[in-house]
């Protein structure tokens, strides 16, 4: 039997109109390094906040080790001790110093003697490089250093589990540096840790397992190799290459084709794709929907969906469409053919049995258009 | 500031220097008359003159100064008080025409076995002294106006109990203050019939309205401060024989003499309010009894606003519905109510001074203010404040007590140092249930020197002087509460770097 930290069992949070979590279970090992990722509203601080019961769950039980975090019974205070937090937002308190406001806890509910926490308190401020602001109060600490002033309050208390909760979030570009080096020194040390982050590298340079959050739950679980180079599910493969999407609907042959177009261009101007290939998209668009598809379909059920990496600056169209099964490429609109095939390589047809819209092409957007096909044309 | 105070005291003494024609009775029957609220007066004042707009004033002093500034063509009321008016020198009013019909006093008791006992003794007290002559000896005394009018102390025995009875001294000379103490007529009728019969007697100044409801409620035995017998307040009282009969009359404005220069006026004000009779005394006892007050009651509304919260902080959902309730009901009732309700019903039995009824509901009131404070400041806390300690482990009572009231106290403290001042001036109302706070002592004194404005320009000093101090602790302890003055020790307490 393997010993394990923390064990979730079928946890459920919900809210009297959305249930952000509907069925979590996880099992953490001693010394694991889980970062949690995912886009946001997919309840990946409110699993950490339900932990420590700084939120309570609706349903579904939580163990740290033998003990029954979710039980009633459960001295809350005592397992909150062995648990460390690291917020957002720091949370130190203002009306103490530095040292007060990592000795305060470890005085007062272990029953360290003051001198020892103080020690202590040194020590550890020492080594995140901050032995200088031990009497400092945190408005006089920038958000870094107020930032690893509460890991170290953390770490004073020797948790078994530590959550992090976006330790980075709400620090300036040029100070998240000194945390998340804070963060891997303390990862190196073997304490058990739980971080939800939005930083994709912080997660793949310290974590040993990444969890996915999506649909309610743990959509996807893996090692960072895994989840970052190799994602098995759509949405993780979405998320990890940041992939921003758009879907176009056409459900009936006379839509509106400029509004199509509105929305086009806005999508690519939020998220700043260069104007080649938006020109290129919206040709694409009008030739594939308009010039191939349409005439052929009396009720016509297209879905045109973009999807754009923001990493890889990659661009791709799914295009699903009713009908019999037709290869876009067996069009006998030559024209329409060749401007697509010179803005886009046709990658993948494929019929799918019993959906409603059986065909599917794959289009993958060519970076530079193929000169030479432009020119025949 | 100094200068614009200055500028008041002369507009006002200017004002006065002013001579004016006389008025004539065809004025005063279109115009308006001054006069109390349901007296024998008013009675006169409406039969003689239908046509005229009846306006009611408080004390003397304020009829005096509304005719002066033509706020008023006349005032209605016994010829003994307008005598002692224009005797005391303001020789600016006159007695216009005949008398308008008759006013009389008497002593009021309570309905009760008691009362109906004393009135009994009281009434067969005043029919001897009528035919031993002792009567018109104290009548002579006290209204002829001569200064020989002091109330020789008369060593009571009470060998057949206290009596407990209520006065407003502030009609001159029938009942007044004179030394810190009280005198005139009816005091003098007081302390002879309590000689005679056997009775020490304990006096308790309040106003005309807080005394007889405190006789009609069976607080006091006696109230005595020139009570006219009205049939309506039969119905509440044994009213004794008349003690005193005399004219009601009209006085008006007269072109009177010249008065006195700027200077010499000033001086003269100066030397009646304080000085003359020892009247600083009322003052500082005045002064006294509101620092009391409030300083009693910033403490205990304090430290019961602090219990408060902490009982709130238990979460219990009944306890903090009553203490929301609660909160609610105090601060959105009228102070005088809520001290009338402390004064009459809840210490209605108890035989306790105003100034501990006052001290217990400004406490308590105090003490709500207090707790929303604080329950304010403390909501308004980042939330994480309080996240951050539970999750290091504190319960949800040392996160209150060592997180979030200390930072919650600093926030409250700007609102506190001012609701500290808005109770100081709250304690202006004490009066109504027989304090004799700084206010009353003002009302005191304009009663005895018809002077309508100086005293309350003297109190006002007074009162600016005792903001002043409170702010001065209030800050001293605000540099206190700021943690960033502690010093090194105290952080480092228990631990050697």
């Amino acid at each position: 039997m393997t010993e394990y930290l923390l064990k979730i069992e079928h946890l459920q949070k919900a809210y009297k109109e959305v249930i952000p979590l509907k069925d979590v279970n996880l099992t953490v090992s001693p010394g694991e390094i889980i970062s949690i990722i995912g886009p946001s509203g997919t309840g990946k601080s409110t699993l950490l906040r339900m932990i420590n019961r700084l939120e309570d769950a609706t349903a579904g039980k939580i163990y740290l080790r033998d003990m029954e975090i979710t039980s009633p019974d459960c001295d809350i205070s005592q397992a909150r001790q062995k648990i460390g937090m690291i917020f957002q937002s720091f949370n130190l308190f203002p009306h103490l110093t530095v040292a007060e406001n990592i000795m305060a806890a470890p005085v007062a509910l272990k029953k360290r003697p003051r001198q020892e926490a103080y020690d202590k308190a040194k020590e550890l401020l020492a080594s995140v490089g901050l032995a200088d602001k031990t009497f400092s109060y945190p408005d006089e600490l920038s958000g870094g250093q107020q930032q690893r002033v509460a890991i170290v309050r953390a770490l004073a208390m020797e948790p078994q589990l530590l959550l992090l909760d976006e330790p980075t979030s709400a620090l300036d570009p040029t100070m998240t540096g000194e945390v998340e080096a804070v963060i891997r020194k303390v990862a190196g040390s073997g304490v058990t840790m739980m971080m939800v982050t939005h930083s994709m590298e912080l997660a793949q340079r310290v974590s040993s397992r990444i969890l996915y959050m999506d649909e309610g739950g743990i959509y996807e679980d893996g090692t960072p190799q895994e989840i970052f180079s190799n994602p098995k599910r759509e949405r993780t493969r979405q998320f990890v290459g940041q992939m921003k999407v758009l879907e176009i609907n056409i459900d009936s042959p006379d839509f509106e084709f400029y509004g199509c177009n509105a929305a086009l261009e806005s999508f690519c101007r939020k998220n700043e794709i260069a104007t080649s290939v938006m020109h290129a998209l919206m040709i694409l668009f009008e030739e594939t929907c308009a010039q191939i598809l349409l005439p052929r379909l009396k009720e016509p059920k297209i879905r045109w969906r973009l999807e754009y990496s923001v990493k890889s600056e990659q661009t791709m169209i799914w295009l699903e469409y009713n009908g019999e099964p037709f290869d876009i490429r067996q069009s006998d609109n030559d024209l329409s053919l060749k401007l697509i095939r010179g803005l886009a390589e046709i990658a993948e047809y494929e019929v799918r049995e019993g959906t409603e819209r059986s065909n599917r092409v794959l289009l993958e957007v060519r970076r530079r258009p193929v000169k030479q096909e432009i020119q025949e044309w | 500031m100094k200068a614009a105070l200055l500028w008041i005291i002369f507009l006002f003494f200017a004002n006065t220097c002013l001579a004016t024609p006389l008025t004539t009775e065809d004025e005063v029957a279109h115009g308006r008359i001054g006069t109390w609220p349901g007296s024998l007066a008013e009675e006169c004042a409406r039969k003689s003159f239908p046509q005229a707009e009846i306006v009611y004033l408080d004390t003397l002093a304020d009829m005096a100064q509304n005719l002066r500034q033509k706020k008023i063509d006349a005032f209605a009321m016994n010829r003994l008080f307008v005598d002692e008016l224009i005797s005391s020198g303001q020789s600016d009013v006159e007695i216009l025409g005949d008398a308008l019909g008759k006013t009389g006093f008497s002593f009021v008791f309570t309905d009760s076995e008691k009362g109906k006992k004393l009135c009994r003794e009281f009434n067969a007290f005043l029919e001897e002294s009528r035919k031993n002559g002792n009567l018109s000896k104290w009548q002579q005394k006290w209204f002829s106006g001569d200064d020989e009018r002091v109330l020789e102390k008369i060593t009571l025995t009470g060998e057949n109990g206290t009596l407990t009875a209520v006065t407003n001294p502030s009609l001159p000379p029938i009942i007044y203050m004179q030394n810190n103490e009280i005198a005139g007529y009816e005091a003098e009728l007081m302390q002879q019939f309590c000689a005679a019969y056997g009775y020490d007697f304990q006096v308790t100044v309040a106003t005309f309205e807080t005394g007889m409801a405190g006789v009609s409620t069976g607080k006091f035995d006696i109230g005595f401060c020139s009570v006219e017998i009205r049939p309506e307040r039969a119905k509440h009282f044994q009213f004794s024989d008349k003690t005193w009969e005399a004219d009601c009359v009209l006085a008006v404005r007269s072109d009177g003499s010249a008065g006195p220069g700027i200077i010499a006026t000033l001086k003269q004000t100066f030397h009646d309010i304080f000085l003359r009779e020892n009247r600083w005394k009322l003052f500082v006892s005045g002064l006294f009894t509101t620092v009391l007050i409030t300083f009693v009651s910033v403490c205990l509304g304090t430290l019961l606003g602090f219990a408060k919260c902490l009982l709130y902080q238990e979460n219990n959902r009944y306890l903090n519905a009553l203490l929301n309730l609660l909160s609610r009901l105090f601060a959105g009732m009228p102070i005088v109510v809520l001290l009338m309700i402390f004064y009459y019903i809840i210490f209605g039995k108890v035989d306790v001074s105003g100034t501990f009824v006052a001290v217990a509901a400004f406490s308590i009131l105090f003490g709500f203010s207090v707790f929303e404070m604080l329950r304010n400041s403390t909501n308004n806390l980042p939330q994480g404040q309080r996240e951050g300690a539970l999750a290091l482990g504190f319960s949800e009572r040392q996160v209150f007590l060592r997180f979030l009231l200390p930072q919650a106290v600093r926030q409250a403290f700007p609102t506190y140092q001012m609701e500290i001042v808005g109770l100081l001036k709250s304690t202006a109302i004490v009066g109504y249930i027989a304090v004799q706070d700084l206010t009353k002592m003002a009302d005191i004194i304009r009663a005895q020197t018809f002077d309508a404005f100086a005293p309350l320009v003297a109190i006002t000093i007074l009162y600016l002087a005792f903001v002043w101090l409170l702010h001065k602790i209030t800050n001293y302890i605000l540099g206190k509460l700021n943690p960033k003055r502690r010093s090194q020790k105290e952080i480092l307490r228990g631990v050697t770097p």
